[in-house]
């Protein structure tokens, strides 16, 4: 009897493990999942790597930029530093986003009203034409379309997907 | 006795000699206004030009140059540097001024200035921004805003006299007495012919010479006598021929072999061609890269010989040496310095090169993180020293072109 108890007792125990061990693995996959579906939200390249990350010079929007990126000096990869104009005028870029293998069209507006924000130069010029060829070329100053002009940083913002040829 | 005595000799004969006193206030002038072997030095971070002496690696005088890249146009016959300035009321904000300031070539005073309209292209290019006409009297500066236009300054009366527009048609290169080219989105040119008061006395716009989606020109082109010669990202030369009334297309060749092509040699780099107009040598800045590094630094400089359309030389290029805020920071003694960038520190990367005029033409090598050049000769590609320009960054190089000949005022 006192044995059967035992018995009893272990296999509640076991029980009592395993469902938590299940619901762990339950919770922990969700989480994941929900770590997943966050990192690809916008269906943009994991943060983590390389070309998921803003900081680096390999992030999958600067393909055309030649500048500052604005998200190293108080903006982010699609807004202004503090303080900045954000010219309206530009140049754009075609990049391939790696997370889902499409062309998206990338608008490098610089921002502008400070003095060069400094910190790493990023000097990428996937599809860049001369000056002669302005809105290929991200050697224009583009903060002339600004009331304040002199040179600050750059902005990669998603303006659309790629389809036509001359992109 | 006379032993005893020697050293209250060479006190007393000491204590008279004191220092002359000098003059408060005197400030220097250059004995010359140009020099073959002279070069101005461009350094975007600190606004300002510095002039060097490559002989003996001094520095002679700087201009400062205002917001963006500093840029200059040397006169032929007057003693006068015209320099297209920007600046902001408050710094990098405010009212926007521009203005082409007029130095002196020897006291690097300036002396007047014209005022211009406030809409001059910014950009890193160290060509195509400004030209000087061939009969020095008319100044024509790229604005971008970005419609395209030419401001006229006449350097006679010291006055803007006009706007010219130039719709798709970017950056200006003299090539004639009153005449100016500007490169065309469609890869033609719109040349403009000026008339004595500065107005448009003839506009010319040319069929496309080269194909802008597949293989552009870049902008960093160089003049030899009435030519101008332009190189597309894949290394092929276009050379425009004005000396005629209407431009003259050459033959189109090849700067890379097939056997180049295939090692993946490719010109760039942020100042990438210099020249030698005399002996009709074309200096290219090269590197090994895939497509899009038509902005790369260079690993060597190749060497063409323009009439014969080959390559004659291949000059390995050296670390220019570092500098901190413009300061050189050399690794031990010159020796060891030496050593050491030559064999174990890896180039940082050579940007710029230009070539001096003359008979024993020298060839300028700059990076734009440092202050430092090399100085090669230009014939036989020695290295011949390291000099310190004074600059922290280095942007481009302005040698003087081979018709500038006059001396002291």
């Amino acid at each position: 009897m006192r044995i059967n108890r035992v018995r009893e007792a272990i296999a509640f125990v076991a029980l009592a493990l395993s469902l938590i061990v299940a619901c762990v693995a339950i919770l922990s996959r969700d989480v994941a999942w929900a770590d997943r579906d966050l990192s690809t939200t916008g269906v943009e390249p994991d943060p983590s790597t390389p070309q998921g990350d803003p900081n680096d010079e390999r992030f999958w929007r600067y393909c055309s930029i030649d500048g500052f990126p604005a998200s190293a000096s108080g903006g982010t990869v699609s807004s202004c530093p503090p303080g900045t104009l954000m010219s309206p005028v530009t140049w754009i870029g075609t990049c391939r986003n790696p997370a889902d293998g499409k062309d998206y069209i990338v608008s490098y507006n610089d921002c502008c009203g400070k003095g060069p924000a400094g910190g790493a130069f990023i000097h990428r010029n996937e599809g860049d034409k001369p000056v002669y060829y302005a809105h290929k070329s991200n050697d224009v100053g583009w903060c002339m379309g600004s009331a304040d002009a002199a040179y600050n940083s750059t902005v990669s913002i998603v303006i659309g997907v790629a389809d036509g040829p001359d992109h | 006795m006379f032993a005893a005595l020697l050293p209250l000799f060479f006190f007393v004969g000491t204590a008279g000699a004191d220092v002359p006193v000098e003059a408060v206030g005197r400030v220097e002038t250059l004995d010359r206004s140009f020099d073959p072997h002279w070069l101005w030095a461009a350094d975007a971070s600190n606004a300002k030009l510095a002039l060097v002496d490559l002989d003996g690696g001094t520095v002679l005088g700087q201009i400062s140059t205002g917001w963006g890249m500093p840029d200059a146009a040397f006169s032929r016959t007057r003693s006068e540097i015209y320099v297209p300035e920007t600046y902001y009321s408050r710094g990098t904000r405010g009212v926007r001024t521009d203005v082409a300031t007029i130095y002196d070539a020897r006291s690097l005073a300036v002396v007047d200035e014209v005022i211009l309209p406030s809409k001059r292209a910014i950009n890193p290019l160290p060509i195509g921004n400004s030209a000087l006409s061939d009969d020095d009297r008319f100044l024509a500066i790229f604005n971008m805003t970005p419609a395209t236009s030419l401001s006229i300054v006449d350097l006679e009366t010291r006055s803007l006299v006009g706007e010219v527009s130039t719709p798709g048609c970017s950056l200006v290169y003299a090539i004639g007495a009153r005449k100016f080219a500007t490169i065309c989105a469609d890869g033609g040119l719109l040349i403009i012919e000026l008339d004595d008061a500065g107005g448009v006395a003839r506009r010319v716009r040319t069929e496309p010479f080269f194909d802008p989606q597949s293989d552009p020109v870049t902008e960093k082109a160089v003049r030899w006598h009435d030519r101008w010669i332009f190189v597309s990202f894949g290394g092929l030369v276009h050379l425009v021929d004005f000396s005629g009334p209407e431009p003259r297309f050459e033959s189109v060749w090849s700067l890379l072999s097939v056997e180049d092509q295939e090692r993946s040699w490719r010109i760039g780099g942020l100042q990438h061609l210099a020249l030698h107009a005399a002996s009709g040598r074309l200096y290219s800045l090269v590197h090994k890269g895939g497509a899009d590094t038509h902005k790369q630094a260079g690993e060597e400089v190749w060497v063409y010989d323009l009439e014969a359309r080959e390559r004659v030389e291949r000059i390995e290029l050296h670390n220019p040496s570092f500098t901190f805020m413009g300061y050189p920071l050399p690794i031990g003694s010159d020796w060891l310095n030496d050593f050491l960038l030559d064999h174990i520190v890896p180039t940082i990367g050579i940007d710029q090169i230009a070539v001096t005029q003359g008979d024993d033409p020298l060839l300028l090598t700059g990076a734009k993180y440092t202050g430092a050049l090399c100085v090669y000769d230009a014939r036989s590609g020695v290295l011949l020293r390291r000099i310190f320009t004074g600059n922290s960054t280095t942007q481009g190089l302005f040698a003087l072109p081979s018709r500038v000949t006059h001396g002291p005022r």
